[in-house]
């Protein structure tokens, strides 16, 4: 709203008092003037008459008409009288006479003034009437003449009255009010000032008004000072919350980096155990009580290395790390192999194992295959190990199937010890188990299955657990996941074919037991390595020598993997020029989360390899590379390992044309020759696959050990020709257990060697 | 009748006091008709009508014409002044009023007494006034005496 002054609003209510009382006092004044010019109309007609009254009564006296008329119009003659009557009353000297005439000019007559006339000479003799009526013309005429001067006066008097106050109050309490206006207008909140009058307005209204305001300022000043204390309290608790938080973050950040440095070196110790154990194991000439010792110490050293990634995953679901995939897999594949290893577990405890899909259950879904075997294993590896009779039922069910997504349920059913009902509760809590006896009784970390609600809850599903004690628990979990694609599925899986050139490969890696795990590795494969300690005697090697690829670890003294790498991306060390400075390096590394993907790749390395090395990627990542360097046009020396003469008795394969492949320099065995026997080797072996495995799956129904134990060595036999040495173990190991009519143990195994064929499935 | 008997005790009071009644005598105004008039008195009022123009015919309706002595005279002053009691400037002034508006028919003057006689002797219509004369030697002339006025 816009402001007006106080002074206006006064001067409008002055205004208009002074419209109507002008008003009032002109209809007053014009009331009392007409009046006045009545009176004064019959004032001035009885003089008139008085002065003509002795020659009307002259006139009367003698019966003179002319006399008469004479003096009517001598009345007449005046403005003031409207209409003259002269009577003379008969008696009996005269017969009376009566003389009547009305100003010429007209008007309109007010109240007649009569006159008796005596006599001239006798006081008592009447001798008639004279009647005049005086003129309203005249009397508004002298009303209007007064009254005008009379109005305009009492106008400018009511207008300068009205003036005068409203400059008085302009000047003695407008103004001082506008003077409080702007001194409210600077008053801030906590202001020390106080708005103050002029003496005269201090006890009135505004006075009482100003106080209040001041006395309010007041009351906002206190509140405002302790509202401000409040704010700075606050301020230094949430500091100091800041300071705990920041603290407590700081303190759960190093637990975390504490158990993942903790579990990595745990791990990089223990992978190099499980390294040299497989090799041990690999190796024909151990004895057999010695090859169970190894085994053994294998499968501790398995469960230990379970233990480790059990806390490295809780470690990084602390730190948030944790990932979850979403990818196309076959689940009863999936969840087939997973539970495999069960199998024996249970028929080691005389228990039962049963699963069951639910025949709408699809076959092909979209999640995160991994988390999803985690948690089965958990769940199942608890439901065994707390079951000491009767058997574990692992159910998989649908619940709802929409167009894109779906629904299911995996219940794990025991008939195990129970958890007391005080125990459900902190069943899912970290380092928790039922109770402290069971982790005596035993054993475990008691992470497992808060590991497993994380990772299922991770994946948008819930788990839960009823149990009764003494008779046996269900977990139950549900997970929503997508519909699967079964092309894609299929993507996956690679054929491992064996290398078709030999490469030079610099591996810088400081621990000795990586050192020799890489070292063999890539040396069955066929290729020449060097080793170099650390960064910066990698750089030194690759300034001197020529390499096709280099296994980079992340973790090194001196200069690190990353270090070493920019320099070998800058093309300069030391003042000399790298040969290759585009050559691939491959990360070698234990953590492998988004963060350190991204940190290896911003370096300038171009793959991952996951410690402890997985055998099929580092031959994938190797052969990937052949294939590199040969589009290139890089010349690498051609690499094979036995004559196509010896596969082709093995595999009872007629010799077949291949076509002329050129002829490679230096050759231990001419390059067509390596290349035709790869070929021949790999799809003799996939041809021969089906008839073979059902030979297998009808000699496992009937439990014939002995055909076993003969069709397991011939698969043997091929798969060492292959390069398949894990195919080589799995079936060595079952054609022994055959020859020992073991079947247990073939059966457990079995799921193994099935697994380890499916490369060869797909040509 | 009544003013008469007054007269009359006045008259015998005046004469049994020595030379002072002659004199009253002599104060007396006669105002006079002829007596073939047939009038025998006229009353103040009916004296004043005719002589100040207000009456025109005697009471017994016969014409009247009065008959005025000259203006300025004393016996015109107290005749005036005697019957109406104002003063005869009063009288003039309203003859003045009436003649202002030039209708006005005051009495005709007659300046001698013995032509004032003569022509109310001879003139049954004519009134006049007089001064100190018998009415018994009036009645000789045929001239009543119809009233008198005291003029002193």
């Amino acid at each position: 709203m816009q402001f007006k002054h106080l002074q206006h609003y006064v001067a409008m209510i002055m205004v208009s008092s002074a419209l109507i009382l002008s008003t009032i006092f002109s209809l007053i004044a014009y009331q009392i003037n007409q009046g006045l010019a009545v009176k004064e109309s019959e004032r001035q007609v009885k003089s008139l008459m008085s002065a003509v009254k002795n020659t009307a009564s002259a006139a009367l006296f003698s019966s003179n008409e002319a006399v008469g008329m004479d003096a009517i119009n001598g009345l007449l003659g005046t403005d003031v009288v409207y209409s003259v009557t002269l009577e003379g009353f008969a008696d009996e000297l005269t017969p009376g006479m009566k003389l009547e005439s009305v100003h010429e000019d007209g008007g309109a007559p007010l109240n007649t003034i009569t006159m008796k006339l005596e006599s001239i000479f006798d006081q008592d003799h009447i001798l008639g009437e004279l009647r005049v009526t005086p003129n309203e013309n005249w009397v508004n005429q002298r009303m209007h003449e007064t009254s005008i001067p009379t109005i305009i006066g009492v106008i400018i008097v009511i207008c300068v009255s009205c003036f005068v106050s409203t400059q008085a109050l302009k000047i003695r309490i407008s103004r001082p009010l506008v003077k409080v206006r702007r001194a409210l207008k600077d008053i801030h909140g906590d202001s020390e000032e106080r708005l103050s009058l002029p003496k005269h307005l201090q006890s009135n209204e505004i006075g009482v008004l100003v106080d209040g305001f001041n006395e309010l300022l007041d009351e906002t000043n206190s509140a405002f000072s302790v509202e401000r204390g409040l704010r700075d309290e606050m301020q230094e608790v949430q500091e100091n919350l800041e300071d705990a938080k920041a603290g407590a973050e700081k303190a759960a950040q190093a637990k975390s980096d504490f158990l993942a440095t903790m579990s990595h070196e745990i791990r990089t110790p223990l992978s190099g155990v499980l390294g040299m154990l497989g090799f041990a194991l690999r190796d024909p000439q151990v004895h057999d009580k010695t090859r169970e010792q190894l085994d053994i110490a294998r499968s501790n050293a398995k469960a230990l290395l379970t233990i480790i990634n059990d806390i490295l995953d809780f470690s990084k679901m602390e730190a948030g790390k944790l990932n979850i995939e979403m990818v196309d897999f076959d689940l009863r594949n999936e969840v087939l192999s997973a539970v495999a290893i069960f199998d024996d577990m249970a028929q080691d405890k005389s228990l039962y194992f049963n699963l069951v899909f639910d025949d709408d259950v699809p076959k092909y879904v979209k999640c995160d295959p991994t988390r999803i075997r985690q948690v089965l294993v958990n769940l199942i590896g608890n439901a065994i190990k707390f079951t000491e009779k009767g058997g574990v039922d692992v159910q998989v069910s649908m619940l709802e199937l929409s167009k894109f997504s779906m629904r299911l349920s995996f219940s794990v059913q025991d008939s195990g010890i129970g958890i007391p009902e005080e125990g459900v509760a902190k069943l899912f809590q970290k380092f928790e188990q039922a109770d402290v006896s069971t982790t005596r009784k035993f054993g475990g970390t008691g992470l497992g299955l808060s590991i497993s609600k994380q990772l299922v809850e991770a994946m948008y599903g819930f788990i839960e657990v009823s149990s009764i004690a003494g008779e046996g628990s269900n977990f139950y979990f549900e997970l929503p996941m997508g519909r699967g694609d079964a092309a894609a599925c299929e993507v996956e899986i690679r054929e491992k074919k064996p290398h078709t050139h030999k490469l030079h490969v610099l591996c810088a890696e400081d621990f000795v037991t990586n050192q020799v795990i890489a070292r063999t590795l890539l040396e069955s494969m066929g290729h020449e390595v060097d080793i170099a300690d650390n960064g910066r005697i990698a750089l030194e090697m690759l300034l001197k020598g020529s390499f096709d690829l280099v296994l980079m670890d992340g973790r090194m003294p001196e200069v690190d993997g990353l270090e070493a790498t920019r320099q070998i991306r800058s093309g300069v060390w030391q003042d000399t020029n790298f040969k290759q400075p585009d050559i691939k390096i491959v990360a070698l590394t234990a953590n492998v989360t988004d963060e350190d993907r991204d940190r290896y790749l911003a370096a300038g390395m171009d793959d991952f390899l996951c410690k402890p090395i997985d055998e099929l990627e580092l031959h994938h990542i190797i052969d990937d590379t052949i294939n590199e360097l040969l589009l290139k046009g890089r010349e690498l020396n051609p690499l094979i390992r036995a004559s196509a003469s010896e596969l082709d008795n093995l595999f009872s394969i007629p010799e077949v044309s291949v076509p002329e492949v050129a002829p490679v320099v230096e050759v231990k065995a001419p390059l067509n020759e390596a290349a035709l026997l790869s070929a021949k080797l790999r799809t003799a072996f996939v041809e021969s696959l089906p008839d073979r495995m059902k030979e297998i799956t009808r000699a496992m129904i009937d439990e014939d050990t002995k055909e076993l134990g003969r069709l397991f060595h011939g698969i043997k036999g091929s798969a060492g020709y292959l390069n398949d040495d894990v195919l080589v173990k799995l079936s060595g190991e079952l054609e022994e257990w055959a020859d020992e009519n073991n079947m247990s143990k073939v059966r457990t195994a079995f799921n193994d060697f099935v697994a380890r064929l499916k490369p060869y499935k797909i040509t | 009748m009544k003013n008469i008997q007054i007269l009359s005790i006045l008259l015998f009071f005046l004469a049994s006091t020595d030379g002072w009644a002659e004199e009253t005598d002599i104060q007396m105004i006669q105002v006079i008709v002829s007596s073939q008039s047939e009038l025998t008195t006229l009353n103040r009022k009916q004296v004043m009508g005719l002589f100040l123009g207000r009456a025109r015919s005697f009471p017994n309706g016969n014409n009247a014409k009065a008959f005025d002595h000259e203006v300025g005279s004393s016996i015109r002053a107290r005749f005036f002044e005697g019957l109406t009691g104002k003063s005869i400037s009063d009288i003039d002034a309203y003859w003045a009023r009436l003649r202002y508006s030039g209708r006005a028919s005051p009495p005709k003057v007659i300046d001698n007494m013995a032509e004032i006689l003569k022509e109310v002797s001879q003139n049954q219509h004519a009134i006049a006034y007089i001064q100190g004369q018998d009415p018994a030697e009036l009645m000789l002339q045929d001239i009543v005496v119809v009233h008198t006025v005291d003029a002193n």
